[in-house]
């Protein structure tokens, strides 16, 4: 039996808002890349999709400013005075900056379209790998694995092409159903490799299971419909990878904060 | 070099939480939140039966996992090896937090982490911190380990058993647990009974 006298920090240090800025974050980082994409191939949108980044990257810089505990302490500079290769979200900070200015040179179509296509592949890089880089560094905290270094990126690029295919993109829909698929694909990879681990890891899989295995197998699922639907029902072709993927995204960030030491 | 360490001997350690109080009204500590806390464990089965009292903080590792992570640089490592935040720099990020295994940071209503610092600015003046001073059975010393005369290094050399808390995630801590009342070590690192 074990009791207390004063307790250690809580199990939560990140909240709803931090949930949120993780799936506006999917939204920019995705958004980025087939900005690039589209940049590079001359496509007719590209000013528009530009555009759109500029929009989410905002609204994720806007999150984040919002859910920070020092919002009005303006230290946020600092991400841009020292140089912390190490830190993933110092590397995301500069991802979405890069990605913020070169979109919108895209957006004014001046200056060296080689440079700015250059910065858009760069940023999308950066913004959709950091957060799962930002999770699997924290050794310590076993729900956190270094899978989440594909399966993040992945679900990023599925709520991007979802978003696509809301809006009738025509190039959206093959690439919705084949990450859609390797993103269920890391998922099962993901709880597979928890069940099977060290002790540490089966501990964290149970924990997870009980806590959140119902709406984790729904947001899989969701996952693996959008082939199914794709042609019948084109609207919940788009919507449901989307809330899927945010879902899977959710549950890691929340679940995942805990740290089985001792308790 | 001077490399500040401490050894709490847990046969010695009567889990008063006098260490506790004294951090909480020397660094004016909020309510809700602790630099140190006290970990009180049950071992064993009657009429074998043992407690552990284990005052738990910051444990200033030498490979801290906490430092690389913060994206402002905001948490370095003092030339004295107290792992130390410059809240000037802090943005809340929680990155630390997330990254410490010992759960010893926590975020202050001012928007920035704290945790326990072997209260530097009395180590500075030449001092002891204020869990050490306070400590009513001296389960407590604290020196530097590159000082074979220093109090923690002669308790550490002196122990009958030395234990570090989650050694095989390799950061070094120098928070050193001596004499541990379990003949397996510390309550949950390796299980077992008495």
């Amino acid at each position: 039996m074990t009791e207390f006298y004063g307790l250690p920090f809580s199990v939560h240090f990140w909240h709803w808002p931090t949930l949120i800025h993780f799936a506006l974050v999917a939204l920019a980082g995705g958004m980025v890349l087939v900005t690039a994409i589209a940049s590079i191939k001359g496509h007719p949108k590209t000013r528009t999709y530009a555009l759109i980044t500029m929009v989410l990257i905002v609204l994720d810089l806007i999150t984040l400013w919002v859910e920070s505990p020092s919002r009005f302490r303006f230290t946020h500079v600092w991400l841009f005075l020292t140089i912390t290769p190490t830190a993933p979200i110092w590397l995301g900070a500069w991802g979405l900056i890069i990605s913020l200015g070169s979109s919108f040179f895209v957006w004014l179509d001046k200056g060296p379209k080689m440079l700015w296509n250059a910065g858009l592949v760069v940023g999308a890089a950066l913004a959709l790998t950091y957060p799962g880089l930002a999770l699997a560094v924290n050794v310590n905290r076993p729900l956190w694995t270094p899978v989440l270094l594909v399966l993040f990126p992945l679900t990023g690029m599925v709520t991007v092409l979802g978003l696509a295919h809301l809006f009738k993109q025509a190039w959206a829909a093959r690439w919705l159903v084949t990450v859609s698929i390797a993103s269920a694909v890391m998922g099962i990879v993901y709880l597979f490799a928890l069940a099977t681990g060290s002790a540490e890891a089966r501990q964290a899989f149970e924990y997870l299971w009980s806590h959140d295995g119902l709406w984790l197998s729904v947001g899989i699922a969701a996952l693996l419909v959008a082939p199914v639907l794709i042609r019948r029902l084109p609207l919940l072709a788009g919507l449901v990878p989307i809330l899927g993927a945010t879902l899977v995204r959710s549950l890691i960030v929340e679940a995942g904060q805990a740290q089985f030491f001792g308790f | 070099m001077t490399r500040l360490a401490m050894a709490i001997d847990l046969a010695s350690c009567v889990g008063c939480a006098a260490c506790s109080i004294a951090c909480k009204m020397e660094n004016e500590v909020p309510l809700g939140v602790n630099r140190l806390w006290i970990r009180n464990t049950t071992v064993g089965t009657f009429p074998n039966l043992t407690v552990e009292h284990r005052p738990e903080q910051c444990l200033h590792c030498e490979n801290p996992p906490c430092v690389p992570v913060c994206p402002t640089g905001c948490c370095f490592v003092r030339d004295d090896g107290i792992v130390d935040i410059d809240v000037k720099k802090c943005i809340g990020c929680s990155a630390c937090i997330a990254a410490c295994p010992y759960d010893a940071r926590h975020m202050l209503p001012q928007g920035y982490v704290s945790k326990c610092d072997f209260c530097k600015h009395r180590v500075d003046e030449g001092r002891m911190p204020a869990c050490v001073e306070t400590c009513p059975t001296l389960c407590r010393t604290f020196g530097d380990l590159d000082d074979p005369n220093s109090p923690v290094s002669i308790a550490i050399r002196e122990a009958r058993r030395v234990d570090v808390l989650r050694p095989g995630l390799g950061t070094e801590p120098n928070l050193y647990y001596l004499n541990t009342p379990a003949a397996f070590g510390l309550v949950g690192e390796t299980g077992g009974t008495l």
